[in-house]
């Protein structure tokens, strides 16, 4: 964190204090019920999802469905998301996506693929497109330990290798494929070894935004040099079950313990006052912010309609697209 | 202000909760993000939580209820949280003390919980108390959730009895209540509760049960032994159950042989069999929609008894096989095992219980054939042949055709 100025470290810790509020309000809302379908919260895991975003502040990125906080974190208004998860017509996709998918264009943002390792084969294909086009920025996909067991992940890092393309994979290895624990389908858990034959690739703390924010930078110089792809894997953990439906009761009570002592929120503000760089008066008003922005979100969510009927039959086809290599 | 909590909505399949454990009083004070209540949707028991820091004011419904979703079960009282934790009568009678109760509750935590304070000595117990009761504690061991919940119950240790393999790795839930049951029953006992599908629930759990008492019960009670039947029996099964749906008839002959010396009564009756069935096209005949398949060889399958096991192996191309070829596959035929090929091909059967004493029977047509032949005892170089035809395939005229050459073709006798 030395390192680090003192504005980054508050907008990191802001955006995850934002990201934490907004979780929190989205598992109430659900609990009312004014969210359906699935909803799969990032709480526990926020310093990936900002670290990796704030580093990764151009290019193309493909996420799995945790997705909310790498959102916000990569500028997507809390209002627009939360309106999505209502099922509104002012969500971020038209209330036709929900918690799973949150799509932008404009900000390269292609969120919420439903199907575990499903987005690793697309984001392998924009980088290649990328690399085709000469571009500097290259592309960032994020995906759970569970995908890494998927056809579609050796695939993708083997083909990503051998043409080297400019991607960066980044594993949220929380240890569990909802109640599967790694090693049970995995003869490791440290899942770098998985790609280390293939590229640079290394393990990370994922519950250290600063460390995750270094590691993001790095992997992104190194694409932006024609390197070819790199691996990163962060060790993280989920508060929560799975998804809504998940109570999570899988895991022992002294493992939670021992993540939660490690939170990304409390340790970044407890280290920013240790070495003095933040003051005590920035957290209580981000702290503050963050609520009001949450509640704004979940109001302005609320009192949007629901999408007109004749929306079924828009954007089934895409007829123009920014942002997309033609 | 009133914050209500409802009944959450924990999936979109989800219509009712039931509320199995309340962790707060009324009275209590919560604060954001406290467990508050376990309910059970349609998939799983889980934890709800307040989102808001208060008191609870009132529990609307009671452990057991069942709710529709999004109806309120408790209220949380928000404003004036702690003007009411004072007032509110399910307080321990320490906490009315009114120094004690407002410092700890407005200092912070940290401060509070090194205070050596009564009221704080409480609160603690009474927070250990809950969160004990509120999380099965993780049982170790590789095992399915199932099984440690079920291993906590009963104070199985998983891990250990794993170290001591006593325990397969992963355990599921059957092993932790075979594991449980080994406390009460012997082993012998437990394999007779297994033979006979005993629910084990209907001896007393107070002693250790052994075998003896296990047979008593099973005597006195005449429970039957259940025995699934082999893949073998299965087979056996289907088989006759399509032979007896066949239209068939009987021929009744005896027969005089003259069986060469050092030969299998078998052997020399499949060579005789075998070698007539050349004249006899439709012996050698199978049925197939509106056709006959008359197949050149001689083939014929043989019943041949192995432990339970009934198998009709195909002696093949008897027509060029001489008698002691025969007979050298008929002795070692029961030593070996059948591959699919040596099990099908055959037109007509044979089955033999002369061996047995038996004077005369009837057979079962095997698969497809056109027919079999039961030969019973051989006395005196007589014996009786019962014959069972596929009538779609030989008609009495046919069948008799057969029959009486092969009456000749056995009196004859035939060169080793
Ligand atoms: C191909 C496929 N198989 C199964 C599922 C069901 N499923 C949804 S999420 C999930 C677990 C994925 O776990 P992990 O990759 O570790 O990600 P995490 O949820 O922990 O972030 C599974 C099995 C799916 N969506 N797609």
């Amino acid at each position: 964190m030395n390192s680090l100025s003192s504005t980054k470290v508050e907008k990191f810790y802001y955006l995850m204090r934002l990201g934490r509020e907004f979780e929190l309000a989205a598992k109430e809302e659900y609990m009312k019920g004014n969210i359906a379908g699935f909803l799969h919260l990032d709480i526990g895991q926020e310093a990936c999802s900002v670290g990796s975003m704030q580093a990764f502040d151009k290019g193309d990125v493909f996420t799995h469905y945790r997705e909310h906080v790498l959102a916000i974190a990569r500028g997507m208004e809390p209002k627009l998301i939360m309106a999505e998860l209502f099922g509104k017509v002012t969500g971020v996709s038209r209330g036709k996506g929900g918690s799973m998918h949150l799509f932008d264009p404009s900000l390269n943002f292609y969120g919420g693929d439903a199907i575990v390792a499903g987005h690793l084969p697309l984001a392998t294909g924009c980088a290649y497109a990328r690399k085709i086009q000469g571009e500097k920025a290259g592309v960032f996909t994020i995906f759970g330990d569970g995908a890494t067991n998927a056809g579609a992940f050796f695939e993708s890092i083997n083909i990503a290798a051998a043409w080297k393309l400019p991607l960066i994979f980044f594993v949220e290895n929380n240890y569990y494929a909802i109640g599967t624990r790694i090693g049970w389908v995995s003869p490791f858990e440290e899942l770098y070894n998985k790609a280390k034959n293939f590229m640079p690739a290394k393990r990370i703390d994922g519950m250290n935004v600063c460390e995750v924010y270094k590691a993001v930078m790095e992997a992104k110089e190194h694409i932006e040099n024609s390197l070819g792809p790199y691996f990163i894997e962060a060790e993280t953990y989920r508060y929560e079950g799975h998804s809504m439906s998940d109570n999570g009761k899988y895991r022992s009570e002294e493992e939670m313990d021992i993540f939660k002592s490690r939170d990304p929120i409390e340790n970044l503000k407890k280290e920013a006052l240790r070495l003095g760089i933040v003051s005590q008066e920035y957290f209580d008003s981000a702290d503050q912010k963050a609520q009001e922005v949450v509640q704004e979100a979940v109001e302005f969510a609320a009192a949007s309609p629901e999408p007109n009927l004749k929306e079924l039959y828009e954007d089934v086809y895409c007829k123009e697209c920014t942002n997309v290599i033609p | 202000m009133e914050y209500k909590i409802t009944m959450p909505v924990l999936s979109d399949t989800m219509e009712k909760g039931k509320l199995i454990k309340w962790h707060v009083n009324e009275g209590q004070q919560v604060k954001k993000g406290d467990v508050i209540a376990e309910v059970e949707s349609d998939k799983a028991i889980m934890e709800v939580q307040t989102f808001k820091d208060g008191v609870v004011k009132k529990l609307l419904v009671k452990e057991g209820d069942e709710v529709p979703v999004k109806s309120p079960i408790a209220i949380i009282e928000t404003a004036t949280a702690q003007a009411h934790a004072q007032q509110t009568p399910s307080q321990p009678k320490e906490e009315s003390h009114p120094q004690s109760s407002t410092s700890s509750q407005t200092l912070p935590p940290e401060l509070a919980a090194i205070l050596p304070t009564k009221t704080k000595e409480l609160k603690t117990q009474e927070q250990k108390e809950t969160k004990a009761s509120a999380v099965v504690k993780a049982v170790k061991g590789a095992a399915s959730p199932a099984a440690r919940v079920e291993a906590q119950k009963l104070g199985i240790d998983i891990e250990k009895l794993q170290a001591e393999q006593k325990l397969p790795k992963p355990a599921h839930l059957k092993d932790i209540k075979l594991e449980a049951l080994k406390r009460y029953f012997t082993p012998k006992a437990l394999e007779l509760l297994q033979e006979y599908a005993l629910d084990p629930s209907v001896f007393a759990h107070d002693h250790k049960i052994d075998a003896d008492e296990v047979q008593a019960y099973i005597k006195s009670h005449n429970i039957p032994k259940t025995i699934p039947l082999s893949t073998n029996r299965l087979a056996v099964k289907s088989n006759v159950e399509t032979a007896a749906k066949k239209p068939i008839y009987h021929v009744y002959e005896t027969f005089t042989l003259n069986p060469p010396e050092d030969v299998k009564i078998t052997a020399y009756l499949l060579k005789v069999i075998g070698d007539t069935m050349q004249n006899h096209p439709l012996t050698r005949a199978v049925l197939e929609d509106e056709s006959y398949k008359i197949y050149p060889a001689s083939n014929i399958s043989v019943a041949v008894a192995k432990g339970d096991a009934l198998y009709m192996v195909v002696c093949k191309n008897i027509e060029s096989k001489n008698l002691k070829e025969i007979d050298t596959w008929v002795k070692e035929i029961k030593q070996r095992d059948y591959s699919p090929d040596d099990l099908q091909g055959s037109t007509f059967g044979l089955s033999n219980l002369g061996m047995f004493g038996i004077r005369a029977f009837d057979a079962m047509i095997n698969k497809k054939d056109s027919g079999i032949a039961a030969f019973g005892k051989v006395d005196k170089n007589r014996v009786e042949a019962v014959f069972t035809f596929d009538h779609r395939i030989l008609n009495g005229v046919d069948a008799a055709k057969f029959v009486s050459e092969l009456k000749n073709n056995f009196a004859k006798g035939i060169d080793v």
